[in-house]
């Protein structure tokens, strides 16, 4: 693959596609705790996002003002095209690589 | 919204670092989840508020300032530097090495330094624990001693209440260890009370610090390396039995780890105070002296409330002590010394507990002072070879200055390149130390570690001595480099260099005084310690074995001893003495008095030996004759050294009585002068000769302690083996202690040996150094006067001309250094040897031959440097450039 991608910027490339047009920091941060059940700072999400946005797999814009941000702007951030490319082309391999996995009954072990 | 906001702090950290464009994502971010979080709770909320706000402080969110510019500048500077000491690589090579050299010095003696001055400081009660000195007075004068009464610290705990603690320390005689049939011969042991580990903060890996020194066990506490030595374990031997001579059965209670080579105290061993199987076996006696308020066994540490109570403790002890001690004649003053101040502090005080390397600040401090010198010298190297090379370096800094840069940029530059080629020295620099480390420890007797735990320990002091060299190397060059307008610089591109002219020939002339310096003072330290070493002692030093008589069953045998001894064919004489003449241990001391005239005492040294000690020792006897092997005769016969007869009137003296007294002044005895011994040196050449008595072997004032033997060279191996093996028929619990009398001799002057190797070392150092300058400044002349030296080739200047107007100017500086160093090293030499009683004198000859050595190296190394040049066919030194 042409591109890298780290395990995690991997996770939260996923989740910004998934909350198509609504990822921002906290709802990216929110949903990865849930879902993979690990601790997960903030700022670990931030640098994920400025490098995804830096290799071009994202793209932001910025939103509204609420008040539990302290006046703050939300940003958002959008899966591009390539960053779209990336996720299949990580998937198909995954998913080819086990598909190659031989029909062994596992539970014996 | 709830009126708890996360802390102000935080957010203005954050907003002082973070990014302007990424600001709103991250404080809103931040405080969103902060708003999520105080539902729960407000303080953990906060807690995770500036934990996020730390956790986003990275690379990736700072804000971008200047500094990456700075930065990027930096790095170029640095880049700059290596190039142009990579170009200019042989004088770089010169600077770099010269520079390694001092800093390497400079840190051994940081090292040395930081050893001395840490010592003991790693007892945290250390300003509280102090040493009890006990002040006696005797007819020498003032002496205080380390020794007190055993009693002393349990009375002092008990009656004194600012004292918290107080324990008793003392040595364990030399003895043998047995485990399991393995015999070990131990000499570095304490016997120490059961407080001890209340006072000191020796570490114990093994056992219980409360219990393992407790009181009435028969317990030892070992090191880690003794245990090695002794199980081959470094754990699992608590609880086995050491089987310990003249003291009994001891159980390990406890391992040390292996003490610090910076503490007062040194050992191997501790055993708890349990005498009672050491008075029955070897000392029947002994227990009226050693638990007596008369005897003086022991040091006493005490552990005060707070450290400034020790200026009332004298008052206070002499209070107990007055309650213990009946005659208050016997009552001494005793005072404190600070635990911290002891490795120095203890000058002029007798006794230590084991041996140990004894503090010298004046030693320390002549050392340190030298080092700086050498230090500066390599800086002043720099300071040359950087100016001198300078005109390399205008061009660039008239572009630097035409795109922009300020004269602090430049300096900057020009100063980071000289704290890269520090840098790069000082790397160069740990390489030699632990090359010559070793020597070092052989010079100094003291076993300095180059760790990196160390090096950590010294860093601050490492940084600030780079920085300072920096910055001395640095700062002229750096001056002189960007003083110049860019205009100046680029339009005429030749600009003068005669103004650091002045200040390199006065480094030059300044490197050759203090190369003179330490050559000359080299000589004269010299030639006082071979003059010491060679010096006719009036008595024989070669071939001659000291053997130390410990034990009561060699004393009382000796005439066996010395028949069986005298039956090897390879022993010519022996004798035995009161106390071996030499510097190294004194002697007893009494007074001669008159009959008639009560006031009219005599202090003298007084040495016993049988019939054969004038023969044996080579003494010569001025007039009389020598014990005649009578023993009622030669009991009551004594020798006088020409110091003493000249207090009787010279030979008027012979066949005289003569009344002598101990120095406490308790019996008489009398003697009848049998004769005038030339004057020997019994004392060490520091001391000027006094009178003295030779009185027999058998005498009221000491017995027998000294056996000496004439070997023959050959086979003196051989012969010390049969030697041993007599000594221990009649001395089975000591190993025997034994020396040639030359190497005797010599340790009186360890400190002159310690010198000269100083000053070897220093002077060498100083010799590279400053010919590294020198090879520096002609090496610069040559290129500088290339073509002068090709037009004068072309008007007839013959070779030697040439080498003579090179040479010059250094010729010069080399005179006018010599006529301010000599003077200077004859007055500092002059009182230098005027602390001892024999000395040399200073002559002029050592000086002409130091200088005209300096000569001779300056001379190869123009010669050297020039003979291509003005060799060379002139046109093609005027084509140069």
């Amino acid at each position: 693959m042409e591109y890298q991608l780290g395990e995690f910027e991997e996770l939260v490339l996923l989740t910004v596609a998934a909350q198509h047009d609504e990822a921002y920091g906290v709802s990216i941060y929110e949903f990865l705790t849930a879902e993979t059940k690990k601790k997960i700072n903030v700022s670990a999400i931030h640098v994920a996002l400025k490098r995804l946005e830096k290799k071009g797999f994202v793209d932001s814009r910025f939103g509204g003002i609420t008040e539990e941000r302290g006046g703050r702007r939300k940003k958002f951030y959008i899966v591009t095209a390539l960053g779209k490319k990336v996720l299949d082309a990580s998937h198909d391999l995954r998913t080819s690589i086990y598909q190659k996995i031989p029909q062994i009954s596992f539970s014996s072990i | 919204m709830s009126g708890q906001h996360p802390p102000k702090w935080a957010l203005s950290f954050l907003r002082w670092y973070c990014r302007k464009e990424y600001l709103d994502e991250i404080e809103g971010d931040l405080f969103e989840c902060y708003h999520i979080r105080s539902k729960d709770s407000v303080r953990s909320a906060k807690l995770f508020f500036v934990w996020n706000v730390l956790r986003s402080f990275r690379l990736i969110n700072l804000k971008n300032t200047h500094l990456t510019n700075n930065f990027d500048m930096f790095r170029n500077y640095i880049k700059i530097g290596y190039r142009s000491i990579k170009n200019d690589w042989k004088f770089s090579s010169l600077n770099i090495i010269g520079l390694s050299m001092g800093l390497a010095v400079f840190v051994s003696i940081l090292l040395l330094v930081n050893h001395e001055m840490t010592f003991d400081r790693f007892h945290t009660k250390g300003d509280r624990i102090f040493q009890v000195i006990q002040h006696f007075t005797n007819p020498d004068g003032d002496d205080p001693e380390i020794w007190t009464s055993l009693n002393l610290s349990d009375a002092l705990r008990e009656e004194i209440p600012m004292v918290e603690n107080a324990v008793t320390v003392h040595s364990a005689s030399p003895t043998w260890f047995e485990i399991d049939g393995n015999r070990f011969f131990e000499e570095d042991g304490i016997v120490a009370g059961p407080q001890f580990f209340d006072l000191f903060d020796f570490q114990l890996l093994q056992g219980d610090r409360k219990f393992a020194l407790a009181d009435k066990s028969r317990s030892i506490v070992i090191s880690e390396r003794m245990s090695v030595k002794l199980f081959g374990l470094k754990d699992g031997v608590l609880g086995k039995i050491i089987s310990i001579e003249r003291y009994g059965d001891f159980t390990v209670s406890g391992v040390l780890a292996n003490i610090p080579p910076n503490s007062f105290i040194q050992f191997d061993y501790i055993i708890t105070q349990n005498y009672d199987m050491f008075f029955e076996h070897v000392a029947p006696w002994f227990p009226n002296y050693f638990n007596s308020w008369s005897g003086y066994p022991a040091g006493t540490f005490v552990l005060l409330k707070e450290p400034e109570l020790a200026e009332r403790f004298q008052e206070q002890a002499n209070k107990v002590l007055e309650r213990h001690i009946n005659d208050e004649a016997d009552i001494n003053p005793h005072y404190l010394i600070n635990l911290y101040d002891l490795h120095f502090g203890l000058v002029g005080v007798d006794g230590r507990i084991n041996e140990y390397i004894k503090g010298d600040l004046k030693q320390v401090k002549i050392i340190a002072v030298i080092a700086f010198l050498i230090l500066l010298m390599a800086c002043f190297n720099y300071i040359n070879i950087a100016t001198s090379r300078s005109i390399r370096r205008f061009k660039e800094v008239g572009v630097r200055k035409s795109i922009g840069a300020s004269k602090g940029q430049l300096m900057k530059q020009f100063l980071i390149e000289a704290l890269l080629v520090v840098f790069i020295s000082f790397l160069l620099s740990c390489l030699w130390i632990f090359i010559f480390l070793p020597y070092l420890k052989i010079i100094t007797g003291i076993n300095l570690e180059f760790t990196l735990e160390v090096l950590v320990r010294i860093a601050p002091f490492v940084v600030a001595t780079l920085l300072f060299v920096t910055f001395l190397a640095g700062f002229y060059p750096t001056i002189y480099l960007t003083r110049f307008s860019a205009i100046r610089i680029l339009k005429n591109m030749t600009i003068s260099v005669k103004g650091s002219a002045t200040l390199r020939n006065g480094l030059v002339i300044m490197q050759y005084c203090l190369v003179l310096f330490m050559l000359s003072a080299l000589f004269i330290v010299n030639r006082q310690y071979s003059f010491f070493s060679n010096k006719n002692l009036g008595f024989d030093t070669e071939e001659l074995v000291i053997v130390e008589v410990n034990g009561g069953g060699v004393r009382q045998n000796f005439k066996t001893i010395k028949q069986l001894l005298l039956d090897h064919p390879q022993i010519e004489s022996v004798t035995g003495l009161t106390r071996m003449i030499s510097g190294y241990r004194s002697s007893v001391a009494i007074n001669a008095i008159d009959k008639k005239d009560p006031d009219l005492i005599h202090p003298m040294r007084f040495y016993g030996m049988d019939k054969d000690g004038l023969e044996t020792l080579g003494l010569e006897l001025k007039s009389g004759n020598f014990f005649q092997g009578i023993k009622g005769l030669d009991s009551t016969t004594v020798f006088l050294n020409e110091q003493a007869a000249l207090l009787y009137g010279g030979t008027e003296i012979l066949g005289e009585p003569i009344y002598l007294q101990d120095d406490e002044g308790g019996f008489e005895f009398r003697g009848t002068v049998g004769g005038i011994i030339k004057d020997f040196h019994y004392s060490s050449l520091h001391e000027p000769i006094g009178p003295v008595i030779i009185g027999y072997l058998s005498n009221p004032f000491q017995g027998l302690d000294d056996i000496v033997i004439k070997v023959q060279d050959e086979n003196i191996s051989e012969t010390m083996s049969y030697i041993e093996k007599v000594h221990n028929q009649f001395d089975e619990n000591d190993v025997m202690t034994w020396e040639f009398l030359d190497d005797m001799v010599q340790r009186s002057y360890e400190r002159e040996a310690t010198f000269q190797k100083v000053f070897t070392i220093a002077s060498i150092i100083t010799l590279i150094i400053s010919l590294l300058g020198v090879v520096g400044i002609t090496a610069y002349n040559v290129v500088a006067k290339t073509k002068e030296i090709g037009i004068r080739k072309v008007f007839g200047a013959s070779f030697s001309q040439i080498l003579t107007l090179q040479g010059k100017s250094l010729f010069r500086f080399l005179v006018f250094a010599s006529l301010i160093t000599i003077p200077l090293v004859a007055l500092l030499g002059e009182q230098w040897l005027n602390n001892y009683a024999y000395r040399v004198n200073i002559t002029v000859w050592p000086f002409l031959l130091v200088i005209f050595f300096v000569f001779l190296l300056t001379t190869v190394i123009v010669l050297a440097l020039n003979f291509q040049i003005a060799k060379a066919n002139p046109v093609k030194s005027i084509r140069y450039e």
